[in-house]
């Protein structure tokens, strides 16, 4: 089956945007935990089993 | 032509005709002079002020130095012949061979110090002879004064940087490069307690030739040049990666996504690096307590050695690419838009494009950083020492784990078990493999070449 130029485009273009939004939360997850730490210092952060 | 030869006929004939005959001397009998004394030269040449000034000196220098000097020269020929006694309770302290050694360093170069001033004394006396032959009078002491203030100043000025550099850079250096040529390292050769010894070239036959140095060596080495070449190389292709995703046309908010990426590179990774270790640690990490709760296997991302170093690769790309990917973007967004044009109407695919028009712009701009990039990956202590501690412990090797590199066994080597000389033996491999990537970093780039693009 042959996609047709502009859903060919919007699927790229929802490729990308789902790369974008998980690099972005890889990248927000540590700085969170980093505000986090500030926040309670001196609390381990850990939840230890 | 015709002005200079009168020009010269002038001074000819203003030139006494007693000067002329006796004139072709003066260089070389006050070179002479100067060689056998400092000073000497200088008065032979009327300068009495400046010669007397440079006979003080070397007059102080052979009073007062000479017998320091000799001293300090057999500490570092000998470092030392007296160990440290014990008899009964009492300590009767011996030599200690580092400070012996680092005192001799420091009069040696002291003393290079002085060969220079005296070579400038003979310069001084020569130059000043050459002006008398063409009978030109020698300056007075206040001439000398005004011209070293007006003409020397910078010179002057410099000469603290100078005795800076010698003392606080030279020395060190030349510390360190000795040290390989020793003994030193514990249990056997510590200072105070023992003495240590010149042994030539021993250490570094050592390194390749004792196979509980050798095996550790080649694989630290190894590993070292694994990790150089994939941090730089993945973090750069990652930029490139999102520079391109980023400055793609019709992908909105720029700003943001530019802005968010950038993130990594603007925390310091001091606490970056930390805060990974807690985020990976195998037992309690939330990354494993996640995959668990998924139903997946923990992974030991710091306690295996393959796993440890895909950790180590996997957070260098995450505060590493952000530097990358503005570099690309800046670089990318300078490109003429023509170019692109030109290559659409010729029928140009995207791919071909991007290895046609992009990659070879890019990497003129940016291939000397790569390079750099290499050198500073090679010896970047921090995230494998924060990280992981050069750990999980390696049976096979020496004071090193799996995840050392070169840099923090030289560490572990110095700061926890005192194997000086062999640190010492490895921080010198370490600079000529780094210096010679910069040296042809330098010779191959065009940034230093090309100057008119800036003017």
């Amino acid at each position: 089956m042959i996609l047709s130029k502009k859903l060919r485009g919007n699927l790229m273009l929802t490729l990308i945007y789902t790369i974008l939004v998980i690099t972005t939360i890889i990248i927000l997850y540590p700085v969170y935990w980093i505000f986090i730490g500030s926040l309670n210092p001196g609390d381990s952060l850990f939840q230890q089993n | 032509m015709l002005l200079e030869s009168g020009d010269k006929m002038d001074i000819q004939s203003s030139i006494p005709r007693e000067i002329k005959h006796r004139s072709y001397s003066h260089e070389k009998v006050g070179a002479l002079l100067s060689l056998l004394l400092m000073g000497l030269g200088q008065l032979y040449h009327k300068q009495i002020g400046k010669g007397l000034l440079f006979i003080a000196l070397e007059i102080y220098l052979l009073v007062f130095w000479t017998l320091p000097f000799r001293w300090a020269m057999w500490g570092l020929t000998t470092l030392g012949d007296t160990p440290l006694q014990r008899t009964g309770f009492d300590v009767v302290q011996g030599d200690h061979s580092i400070f012996l050694m680092i005192e001799g360093i420091i009069f040696l170069i002291s003393f290079l110090l002085f060969v220079w001033m005296y070579y400038l004394n003979i310069r001084d006396a020569y130059k000043v002879g050459k002006l008398r032959n063409q009978g030109i009078e020698p300056n007075t002491f206040k001439q000398t004064a005004i011209n070293v203030w007006e003409k020397g100043f910078p010179y002057l000025l410099l000469t603290p940087s100078i005795l800076f550099t010698a003392f606080l850079t030279i020395l060190p250096l030349v510390f360190g490069i000795l040290i390989a040529f020793t003994n030193y390292s514990g249990p056997n050769h510590l200072p105070p307690k023992s003495l240590v010894d010149w042994v030539g070239f021993q250490t570094f036959t050592d390194l390749f030739k004792l196979s509980m140095w050798s095996h550790t060596f080649y694989g630290v080495f190894s590993w070292t040049v694994i990790w150089a070449i994939l941090s730089t190389v993945t973090t750069f292709f990652l930029g490139l990666f999102f520079a391109i995703l980023i400055n793609r046309k019709g992908i909105r908010f720029k700003k943001f996504w530019r802005g968010v990426f950038i993130l990594p590179w603007a925390i310091p990774a001091f606490v970056t690096i930390l805060i990974m270790r807690n985020l990976f640690n195998g037992e309690f990490g939330p990354i494993n307590q996640y995959l668990q709760e998924i139903g997946l296997q923990a992974i030991p991302w710091l306690s295996d050695p393959l796993w440890a170093k895909v950790t180590l690769i996997t957070v260098n790309m995450w505060f590493g690419f952000p530097f990358w990917m503005v570099l690309m973007s800046g670089v990318m967004t300078s490109i003429d838009k023509e170019i692109y044009e030109a290559a659409d109407v010729d029928g140009a695919t995207p791919v071909q494009k991007f290895w046609k028009i992009t990659m070879p712009l890019v990497m003129f701009s940016t291939a000397p950083l790569l390079i750099m990039s290499f050198a500073g990956n090679f010896n970047n202590f921090n995230i494998i020492y924060l990280l992981t501690q050069g750990k999980p412990v390696n049976d096979a090797y020496s004071y090193a784990g799996s995840t050392d590199i070169l840099i923090s066994w030289i560490y572990k080597m110095t700061l926890e078990q005192n194997q000086f000389a062999m640190a010492s033996v490895v921080s010198i491999l370490i600079f000529i493999v780094v210096a010679t990537l910069s040296v042809w970093n330098f010779r191959k780039t065009k940034a230093f070449k090309e100057e008119d693009l800036m003017s």
